[in-house]
């Protein structure tokens, strides 16, 4: 009965791991992220799926996550929204479910880009570190282990005011 | 009220939506089933010398070929280039390409996406009736891998020398294990003496180029190539080189632009060039590196191989996709911006060879979503291919003289 009880659970998991919604991505979205996890800091990932780098990034982010699960990502794929069954295919095997999905949707892309930050050049990855009075820091390419370790100390800390207080730095 | 329709006014009522419709260009009746170069993703156009406007698209899993003479009001019914359907790629950046002969003979290459992440085989197909029938397919990557060989671009000289090349992952998969961290990938190229019937075996030009931007090229002379694509130097920077290739192998290759930028982002950015007769290349590129961001020009000279006579086009965030084409002796600049909420197709031109440039001018705008600009050009007037979900396909005309009438 155990046995039987353990696999439901387990279906259950991964029926839910792999249905984990990914939402539309519009102009007014990262002041909705920002109301959701007000008073928390959050990474924010733009990626596409015709981005090799992002690849590299999210293997190094899935294993931080392993370790740290309790930090806030916030993942945005910029590809078309016909794209979501290849997409729903990468967050399944970079084991991202858990984290916090969006698509962009069909707004202008370049208006979508700007709502973000309106000095990127779009290109991917492209990363935002929110501190939790949110504050950013941009980073442009692959996060590395190292970057995101960073990242953990610098969230550990009792006081996260100012990024200057950090290590974290954008890479020459 | 009850209305009672006879058949004889049912019939005219028809009738009349049937002429209407005919009437309209055939971007206003997009539906899923219309497979038109309005309707389709990333149609990319060319003028033969008769003036006649030939467009490849992509619909569904199939590239297709038609033409127009009236630039683009109507077209010939499509025909289907590949007749197996396959998964190609259609993005700005990597898309069909066509090209013609004096021959009449019509060429189209494209991206075919196989089984895998970044994975693709270059294929190739011709017409040798004038686009009525498609010949079956070549696959131009000779190594029978299953990896990436993906953003073909291709060019037909004045001689008649087809030329495609594109950006290969072999030699960054013979050295994975022992090199995983192996800069990019490589270029090859390969060229077709005999319009399209054989092509010889694969040729490289390059190890270290970026992996996600288009190439650019344009004829040199009677027989040979320019290429200028973005590459991997040494410290990380991905700044672009330039090459020239001729039908027996590549020479040798420069660094173009001295951008510094140093980043392993995807920037989903290629460049464009025009050769001009004079020994020169017109270059524009995109960057975000120390010494240049956004939009740049610069004139490379193939004498001393080195690039002169460079600004900014246009630096701000925005900027994207440029393109550039000597005609009737101006140099012309156009590219895709994003301004009070819609996006923009500007323009600058240079009467004297990229020394002094006009001022920014707005060529089209849209509020949907909308592809590159590309730049063509029949005997007497350059146009911009410009695709929008609002629009469908536009060629748009560029003459300084309206431009300067409008100011």
């Amino acid at each position: 009965m155990k046995k039987i009880a353990l696999c439901c659970l387990l279906f259950c998991s991964a029926s839910f791991a792999s249905t984990a919604p990914i939402k539309d991505w519009t102009s007014v979205s990262l002041q909705q992220v920002k109301n959701t996890y007000k008073n928390q800091p959050f990474l924010l990932i733009l990626w596409s799926l015709d981005c090799p780098s992002c690849f590299k990034e999210f293997a190094a982010l899935r294993d931080w996550l392993k370790q740290h699960s309790q930090h806030h990502v916030v993942i945005v794929s910029t590809d078309p929204k016909a794209m979501l069954p290849d997409i729903r295919d990468v967050i399944d095997e970079y084991s991202l479910n858990n984290t916090d999905l969006w698509i962009y949707s069909n707004e202008n892309p370049v208006k979508l880009r700007q709502s973000v930050d309106k000095k990127w050049f779009g290109e991917l990855p492209r990363s935002y570190f929110f501190n939790n009075e949110h504050q950013s820091m941009s980073h442009s390419g692959a996060l590395t282990p190292e970057q995101l370790a960073l990242w953990h100390t610098f969230l550990n800390e009792k006081t996260q005011k100012k990024f200057s207080q950090t290590n974290i730095k954008r890479p020459n | 009220m009850i209305f009672t329709v006879h058949k004889r006014q049912l019939e005219t009522a028809l009738l009349f939506l049937v002429v209407f419709f005919l009437s309209l260009p055939s971007y206003a009746i997009c539906v899923e089933d219309v497979i038109s170069a309005h309707c389709g993703k990333t149609p990319t156009s060319i003028f033969d010398n008769t003036g006649k406007l030939w467009t490849t698209f992509v619909h569904g899993q199939h590239v297709y070929v038609s033409h127009s003479t009236d630039l683009g009001k109507h077209f010939s019914t499509a025909v289907k280039v590949n007749p197996l359907p396959q998964k190609i790629y259609t993005n700005g950046e990597n898309r069909p390409k066509i090209k013609l002969s004096d021959k009449g003979n019509v060429f189209v290459s494209w991206t075919k996406q196989t089984a895998g992440r970044f994975t693709g085989d270059i294929n190739f197909s011709r017409s040798i009736d004038a686009g009525q029938h498609f010949e079956p397919i070549k696959i131009i990557n000779d190594d029978g891998l299953p990896i990436g060989h993906r953003f073909d671009a291709m060019s037909v000289t004045p001689s008649g020398v087809i030329y495609i090349a594109w950006l290969d992952k072999r030699d960054r998969a013979a050295v994975k294990k022992e090199n995983p961290e192996y800069p990019g990938i490589s270029l090859y190229y390969a060229i077709s003496m005999d319009q399209g019937n054989t092509f010889s075996k694969n040729i490289k030009v390059a190890e270290h180029t970026c992996e996600c931007c288009r190439i650019a090229i344009t004829n040199i002379g009677k027989d040979n190539v320019n290429i200028m694509w973005r590459h991997i130097f040494p410290g990380g920077f991905r700044d672009h080189a330039i090459a020239t290739l001729t039908p027996s192998e590549p020479l040798q290759s420069h660094r173009a632009t001295i951008d510094e930028w140093k980043t392993d982002a995807c920037p989903h950015h290629g460049p464009d060039m025009d050769y001009s007769t004079k020994g020169y290349t017109h270059m524009v590129w995109f960057s975000n590196g120390k010494h240049h961001k956004g939009i740049t020009y610069g004139l490379h000279s193939h004498q001393s191989n080195v690039t002169t006579q460079i600004i900014s086009i246009d630096d701000s965030p925005q900027a994207s996709h440029p393109q550039v084409k000597i005609f009737n002796d101006v140099v012309w600049v156009v590219w895709k911006s994003f301004e009070k909420g819609q996006s923009v197709i500007k323009s600058r031109f240079s009467l004297d060879n990229g020394i002094q440039w006009s001022k920014h001018h707005t060529i089209a705008t849209t509020r949907g979503r909308s592809d590159h600009p590309l730049l063509l050009h029949n005997d007497e007037t350059l146009f911009i291919n410009w695709h929008t979900d609002d629009g469908g396909l536009q060629f748009i005309p560029l003459k300084v003289n309206q431009i300067i009438t409008a100011q």
